[in-house]
């Protein structure tokens, strides 16, 4: 359900959808909906929380794609995917007191199967693999927002620092600090679950 | 796995933050030739070092391979988001914006408190005006019933006479007045009623009409030149 956009593409998409062409931004609705739904997902994690923050963050984007200058389209979006995580977060969090349990959408947050057993050889190995990727996509979601929107873009999505300090805008040493923090912490979680490390 | 984690709040002392930066920089690869020759030779001797590092590459490989969900559905936006669109053109964007919401509030706290101070300034003004606009008026004669004395039944005429308490006439009250003015009495009248306006309290002597409405032009002046200064900012 996405499609690739080359950069004049996206550009002549961009302006047309400034004139107010729906067609032209849903182009790029769909060249960027898996990216932005899974780092909502693993923003805010939950499934359907991460579907109605990512469609709330389209409708923003295309209110507000006339004050688009300058800005190349993915760090933009992103930035206002992850200002609505976090507006959602807030509220759900102002609802009532979330147990992690409730966040977490466990079967989606786990690793599927089939892309762990490529790397594994045997079944035990598969299933701590597995767990290991469980343990980390639920640790992910104990940090701080702030420690967990860079990780997730830094270590999920492989986005580069920079283009992280544009998404947060904030500058290149704060991402280095709260990357390492947040490192640091899930170094922490998994010492604590020394049983499903491999050797090292 | 019913854990909850716990979140991630505590202080950090300095020396710990300064390690995990460069165990970040050195798995991401962002050292000089230099750094990381002395990174590599500290790990050497610092088997804890190590294991932080190794721990460190794996969650970020681990984190990389996690596998990206697909999405429930499309996101594309129905036709009539170009209404929305144009509607929200009309007002100015979050980019656009001219004031931030924290200082539109300031601006209206401001505003607010402007107007309190105008009408504390107003309200005083007022309290000033009326002796100064209102011309004086000679004091009135105070009517106050004198309790009756039983006079003599023949006393025909002072029975006659209104129950008048002020013990003195008209004229003779204006010409006590005036040596009010010229000698203020050493004591008040005997039979002075305690409601009337006594010769013997200090009259209000007239105030500059054009100080007092001066004075109130300026203080407006000033509000308005703080609240368009605070509208400007």
């Amino acid at each position: 359900m996405s499609a690739e956009v080359s950069p004049q593409d996206e550009a002549a998409l961009i302006q047309a959808a400034q004139r107010g062409d729906v067609a032209s931004f849903n182009e790029l609705v769909l060249a960027y909906q898996a990216l932005a739904y899974n780092v909502a997902f693993r923003l805010v994690g939950d499934a359907d929380l991460a579907a109605d923050v990512t469609q709330e963050a389209f409708f923003n984007a295309f209110r507000h794609i006339r004050a688009l200058r300058g800005h190349t389209f993915r760090p933009w979006l992103l930035r206002i995917v992850t200002n609505a995580c976090y507006d959602a977060l807030r509220q759900r969090r102002r609802e009532a007191a979330l147990s992690l349990d409730d966040a977490t959408d466990e079967a989606q947050a786990m690793p599927r199967a089939e892309s762990v057993a490529s790397e594994a050889s045997t079944p035990l190995e598969l299933a701590e693999r597995s767990e290991l990727r469980r343990l980390i996509a639920r640790a992910v979601l104990s940090l701080p927002f702030e420690q967990r929107s860079v990780f997730v873009l830094a270590d999920v999505h492989c986005l580069s620092y920079e283009e992280i300090a544009a998404v947060l805008d904030v500058p290149l040493g704060t991402v280095k600090s709260r990357l390492s923090r947040a490192r640091a912490h899930l170094r922490e979680v998994l010492l604590r679950h020394a049983e499903l490390l491999p050797d090292v | 796995m019913s854990e909850v984690f716990s979140e991630c709040t505590e202080e950090m002392d300095p020396n710990r933050l300064l390690e995990d930066e460069r165990i970040s920089e050195y798995v991401d690869g962002q050292m000089s030739d230099e750094e990381r020759t002395a990174f590599e030779s500290r790990m050497s001797q610092d088997a804890a070092l190590r294991r932080k590092v190794a721990i460190t590459r794996l969650l970020v490989q681990e984190a990389r391979a996690l596998e990206a969900l697909a999405v429930p559905r499309n996101f594309i936006l129905p036709r009539d988001a170009a209404k929305q669109q144009q509607a929200n053109a009309s007002s100015p964007s979050e980019e656009e914006q001219p004031v931030p919401r924290e200082n539109a509030l300031r601006v209206l706290v401001r505003l607010g408190a402007a107007l309190i101070v105008f009408a504390v300034v107003f309200v005083g003004a007022l309290n000033l005006l009326p002796p100064l606009l209102v011309p004086r008026s000679p004091a009135p004669v105070i009517v106050q019933p004198t309790p009756i004395v039983p006079q003599a039944a023949d006393d025909a005429a002072q029975r006659m006479m209104p129950m008048v308490a002020a013990p003195q006439s008209l004229s003779q009250q204006s010409a006590a007045a005036g040596e009010a003015a010229e000698a203020p009495p050493t004591t008040p009248p005997a039979l002075a009623p305690a409601g009337a306006p006594s010769e013997a309290m200090p009259s209000r002597s007239p105030r500059p009409t054009t100080m007092v409405l001066l004075a109130l032009v300026l203080i407006l002046g000033l509000l308005a030149f703080w609240v368009i200064r605070a509208r400007r900012r």
